[in-house]
């Protein structure tokens, strides 16, 4: 087991955030939210990358390039629905795939002119029919609900579509976290610099080994559904959970340190946040994923160094 | 044990006078990170549903669901380790790095020996008898857990080293 990404996604990673900041980088979030039709424009420049001839599901190399991309565009919360492309399989006429619970089917970034699939998050999916405009709230700005015809088998589809967005997430709390270390090493008070102060200093070094500890899980997951493993949906949730509990962690940390600040808009850590609470929030929190984590693994044991361990005293005994 | 004013030839000094640091913090990279806690934290929790047979769909979900997040943990807790592994073979290992591995592991050692501590619910305070084989095992993680985060470098030093590595020298 290699975790570590092929060189090939550092270089499509590096291409693609000059792209995006080529096109405005996080002022593109701000023109979504003010109703500009952004997606567009990014549409066309993710193309001229040839993401869209990425084929995740068929190729490991492209996996690990699709989760790469899908970082970059958490770093400038991106208002285009990258992971879920990424998650299409256009083989079976699937262009975009979400995540979505089945009581309310909501979707993110539900940008017009695909042909949009949901998931169950388990063994079903179904065609949007429709979608509403785009919710407008504080929390969900570019979130739509969606109508959906039957539900049909759709054999693990899900597990990609829900690992790719644990990486634009990923990319977020990069930034986010990267933004305030800056602002502890800038920002004084009292006569010292915020760094300065040991209780600061622990919650970031906490906040940081959490973020490696989600990091290489993020990693794990890749390779997991990449290579097929038999507990890959067990893998893509334990993702989920471990993305959920870490941006609380990351995003608390940064509110905290940047104060006031963090919850203005000419920060970026304001956009950031905001615009992982759907990615955050949908299709399911932390305890309905831990859930289902769960079942998952009472049905398929979670891969580890003991896994299939069935006798105590073998194990146990002298 | 503290020696003051010590006389040490020239053939004895390791690297230069006053760039003490920067050997320690060399060798403190390499330091103990060969402790598979988690190793035994992913035993433990991987038998406890075979250890517990039919008690195991009784207990509360909520306690079955901490069974989950304390594997995940595990795991993250193990792919650190590989990490720094990885690191040190490359010899681009920084005490930082094992510093976030220790950090992430010796909670992850407590977290397991709680939840574990709760399944076994009355055993808990009676892990005598030596037939208890899981029980006893729980026990004795539990006990050894309470000082993960002491021993071998408290977390305390494990997060000045990481926050130096992060913020520099303030």
């Amino acid at each position: 087991m290699n975790t570590a990404l092929a060189s090939e996604a550092k270089e499509l990673a590096d291409a693609c955030d000059r792209a995006i900041q080529r096109l405005g980088g996080e002022n593109l979030v701000v023109r979504a939210q003010s109703g500009a039709e952004v997606h567009t424009e990014i549409d066309r420049m993710m193309g001229s990358l040839d993401l869209w001839e990425l084929r995740p599901r068929e190729a490991e190399l492209d996996c690990e390039l699709a989760a790469a991309t899908c970082r970059v565009a958490g770093r400038y919360a991106l208002p285009y629905p990258i992971a879920e492309r990424l998650s299409g399989a256009p083989a079976q006429g699937i262009d975009a795939l979400a995540v979505v619970s089945k009581h309310a089917a909501r979707v993110n970034l539900c940008v017009p002119g695909l042909r949009w699939y949901v998931s169950d998050g388990a063994e079903s999916v179904a065609q949007v029919t429709n979608v509403s405009a785009p919710l407008g709230s504080k929390l969900g700005a570019l979130a739509s609900d969606v109508e959906h015809g039957p539900w049909r088998p759709g054999n693990d589809l899900a597990p990609l579509a829900l690992v790719l967005p644990t990486w634009v997430l990923l990319g977020m709390l990069e930034r986010a976290f990267a933004l305030t270390r800056r602002h502890l090493l800038d920002r004084h008070q009292f006569g010292r610099s915020l760094a300065s102060f040991q209780a600061l200093q622990f919650r970031m070094a906490d906040t940081a080994a959490q973020l490696q500890a989600f990091t290489e899980l993020a990693h794990y997951a890749v390779w997991s559904v990449a290579t097929e493993q038999p507990g890959q949906l067990g893998d893509a949730l334990a993702c989920r959970l471990a993305a959920i509990e870490t941006a609380d962690t990351v995003f608390r940390t940064s509110h905290q340190m940047h104060g006031a600040m963090g919850f203005c808009d000419e920060t970026p850590v304001s956009w950031l946040s905001r615009y992982s609470q759907p990615i955050r929030r949908l299709p399911w929190g932390f305890s309905e994923t831990e859930a289902r984590l769960l079942r998952s693994m009472e049905t398929v044991p979670f891969a580890g160094l003991f896994t299939g361990t069935d006798n105590v005293e073998s194990n146990l005994g002298q | 044990v503290f020696l003051e004013g010590v006389f040490v030839t020239e053939d004895d000094v390791l690297g230069t006078v006053d760039g003490g640091w920067a050997i320690i913090r060399a060798a403190l990279a390499f330091e103990r990170v060969g402790i598979a806690r988690y190793a035994r934290c992913d035993r433990l929790l991987n038998l406890a549903p075979v250890a517990l047979k039919d008690r195991w769909d009784e207990l509360p979900s909520a306690l079955r669901q901490r069974w989950a997040r304390a594997l995940v943990h595990t795991r993250q807790a193990r792919l650190l380790a590989y990490r720094v592994i990885e690191l040190q073979e490359a010899a681009a290992v920084d005490p930082a790095d094992s510093a976030a591995y220790r950090i992430v592991a010796t909670q992850v050692d407590q977290e397991v020996a709680d939840v574990l501590m709760e399944m076994i619910e009355h055993a808990a305070v009676g892990a005598s008898a030596p037939t208890e084989l899981f029980v006893r095992a729980v026990d004795d993680h539990w006990r050894y857990a309470q000082a993960s985060t002491v021993a071998s470098g408290s977390i305390e030093m494990q997060r000045l080293l990481l926050a130096r590595s992060l913020l520099g020298k303030q």
